[in-house]
Order: C-alpha cells, then structure tokens, then sequence
C-alpha cells in the first residue's frame, strides 16, 4: 500500500471512529430521555445526524478527496436534492405546528431542520456516488 | 450516450489507475464513465481523445450508433 492509501484509510478509520462516538453520545441521550418518560432533546437529532455526516464522509472520503468533475457533479446534484428536500420538511413542519399536532420552540424546529438537512444532504451524496 | 473507452484503454496498455492519473481524475470517474453511468465533460472527453490519438466521436457515440 502506498502513502496515499495509507492517509485514505487512516482518515476513513478516523470517520468512523467520529460516527460510532457520536452515536453513542445520542443513543445515550435517547435513552436517558426514553428513561424519564420525555421526548429527546433537540440537541440529540444533531448529535444523530453528525454520526450520520461521519460515516458518510468515511465512505465518501476517498472519493472526495480527488476534487473532480464527477464529484462536483455529485456535490452539486446532492445540495440541489437537498434544497427542495428542505422546503419540503419546512412545510411538513409548518403544517405539524400550526395544526398543533406537535408543539415546538423556534430553537428545537431549528434543530430538527438541522439535522435533516446534514443527514439528507450526506446520504443524499453517498446515494449518488453509487449512482454515477 | 455509450463509449468505447475500456476497449481503447485497454489496447493502449493504460489501467484505470494510470489513466485517471493521466487525465487527473479519479479512478472512480474512469469506472463510472466504462459503465457509461457517468458522462464526461468536454474538455476531459478532448484529453482523452489527445491521450489516446483519435477523434473523440470515436470514443462516445450516441447509443445504437456504434461507428
């Protein structure tokens, strides 16, 4: 194996490493809320989708590395994906709150809206890098 | 669009890996382009047809024309 490949995997290691501590950190947060009988805290769908950016990036990061024109085409394509997806959850949650069915702060919406669009944007770009 | 890229990389001795290099693209492109999941860009199309010496309507042809 040459230098290259040996930083590659060192840095997919270290992805994944990041993603299962994250994970971690949220399960412990879900089921600690899931222990006192409450909904998670807002904090925990980031902590969530921050695992899901970090195993996404270890099995991205060879390819992103080498900043070529299919992965532009990928990051492009992915983040256009992502903008509709976003308007897509603002009116589902739009709808949730106005129609009273969940009830939330403006920190928490943030929150939630935050960490679909990490996790949509990221598996969004993996489901395209199989793709082309 | 179809190509014939693997056949002509083939007949000149490149593998994927030294024709990515060649081209300063990733091994991955290469593949994805030989399964033509993937199109290329004008000028990479361009080097590749400098690379291996031949017009570049005779690597990429519309599908269901060959020659």
């Amino acid at each position: 194996m040459n230098h290259e490949g040996g930083i590659i995997i060192n840095y997919r290691i270290a992805f994944s490493a990041l993603g299962s501590l994250f994970l971690l950190m949220g399960g412990f947060l879900t089921i600690a809320a899931f222990m006192a009988n409450s909904a998670p805290l807002s904090e925990t769908y980031t902590i969530l989708s921050m695992s899901v950016m970090a195993f996404c990036l270890s099995y991205l990061y060879p390819q992103f590395v080498q900043k070529d024109e299919r992965m532009q085409l990928i990051r492009q394509k992915g983040m256009f994906f992502t903008f509709f997806a976003f308007l897509f959850y603002s009116f589902i949650l739009n709808l949730l709150v106005e129609f009273e069915v969940v009830q939330l702060t403006a920190s928490e919406a943030i929150n939630i809206l935050t960490a679909l669009m990490i996790s949509t944007l990221f598996t969004s770009w993996v489901f395209l890098s199989r793709r082309y | 669009m179809d190509n014939k890229l693997k056949e002509l990389r083939e007949t000149h001795g490149y593998s994927q890996d030294q024709l990515a290099k060649k081209l300063g693209v990733s091994r991955q492109t290469i593949i994805s382009i030989e399964k033509g999941r993937y199109n290329p860009s004008l000028p990479l199309a361009l080097q590749m047809g400098q690379i291996f010496e031949t017009p570049v309507e005779d690597i990429f042809f519309l599908d269901g024309s060959p020659d």
